[in-house]
């Protein structure tokens, strides 16, 4: 049985994932590991601010600002991590997730960290995630979860946009 | 906010007494010295810094839309004509001037994962 999964506002303080199958509920479970960063990964989250042109100030880029970064999409991976905990199982119409309207910012960083982590780890690039190119089942796999995050993504970002304008 | 804040004294603390160590030391003397200024020193703290912004294959255009309405106060329109200069070319400098708050917006274009750096003005 196909569902439809949808974004809505439950309430002003609540937006509601829902239609979610097993297999999608799952990729949401791995938001907060797939962007927790890695010797792979680390360099693109935590990049160089001079591009290495002035090594003073990228020491001390890496001794005070990297902490700072590190301690903030730490906490939008543990905000994650606990909205998952409360993802319900509501039988034929899937697993549903609320995501409080005071984290929908940590979602959306989240959902980046995880996005550039996964493209770096596995080497995605612009052509790897936009043209149809034949991937190694690992790289397809996590191309998929990218576009998946993106999707998600960029329907919290309207809403905002909306809210915004 | 906090963070930033927190960034701020941390940058002064840190990069206040090296760059001015020149005049400190008139100032710890007698006060009759001659204060030993060094030019080039004067000159680079003038000098204005770019912060620019680099294109990322994964980063949603609206994400980066969003963020520098968020960072820098871009209307809409500015910030999506930024946005199009780092797709078409590459890069885009987002903000120019005084370099302590060039380090401090890096650090918060960087802390929403845009990739970001701070160059000399030419």
């Amino acid at each position: 049985m196909s569902r439809r999964i949808s974004l809505r506002r439950k309430d002003p303080q609540t937006l509601t994932l829902s239609g979610l199958d097993a297999f999608f509920a799952d990729l949401l479970r791995e938001i907060p590991m797939a962007g927790t960063p890695g010797a792979l990964s680390e360099d693109r989250l935590f990049p160089s601010p001079t591009e290495g042109r002035d090594r003073e100030a990228d020491a001390d880029w890496r001794e005070y600002v990297r902490p700072e970064l590190e301690e903030q999409f730490s906490e939008s991976r543990s905000r994650i991590a606990a909205d998952l905990e409360l993802m319900r199982d509501t039988g034929r119409k899937g697993f549903e997730l609320d995501i409080p309207e005071a984290n929908r910012w940590e979602w959306i960083h989240g959902l980046n960290q995880a996005r550039l982590a996964l493209a770096t780890v596995h080497g995605l690039g612009e052509e790897e995630l936009e043209e149809l190119i034949p991937l190694q089942p690992a790289a397809a796999m996590a191309a998929f979860q990218i576009q998946f995050y993106a999707l998600l993504q960029e329907w919290l970002l309207t809403e905002f946009q909306e809210d915004a304008d | 906010m906090r963070r930033v804040q927190n960034h701020t004294e941390n940058q002064l603390e840190r990069t206040g007494p090296s760059r001015v160590q020149g005049r400190r030391s008139v100032f710890s003397g007698t006060g009759l010295e001659t204060p030993d200024l060094d030019v080039a020193d004067e000159v680079a703290l003038d000098s204005p810094w770019n912060v620019v912004v680099h294109n990322d294959p994964v980063n949603l255009m609206s994400y980066v839309t969003r963020v520098l309405q968020k960072v820098l106060g871009f209307t809409r329109e500015r910030a999506e004509k930024h946005m199009m200069e780092v797709h078409k070319t590459g890069r885009s400098i987002v903000w120019t001037g005084a370099r302590e708050k060039a380090e401090l917006y890096v650090q918060q274009l960087q802390g929403f994962l845009l990739l970001t750096t701070l160059e000399r003005s030419s």
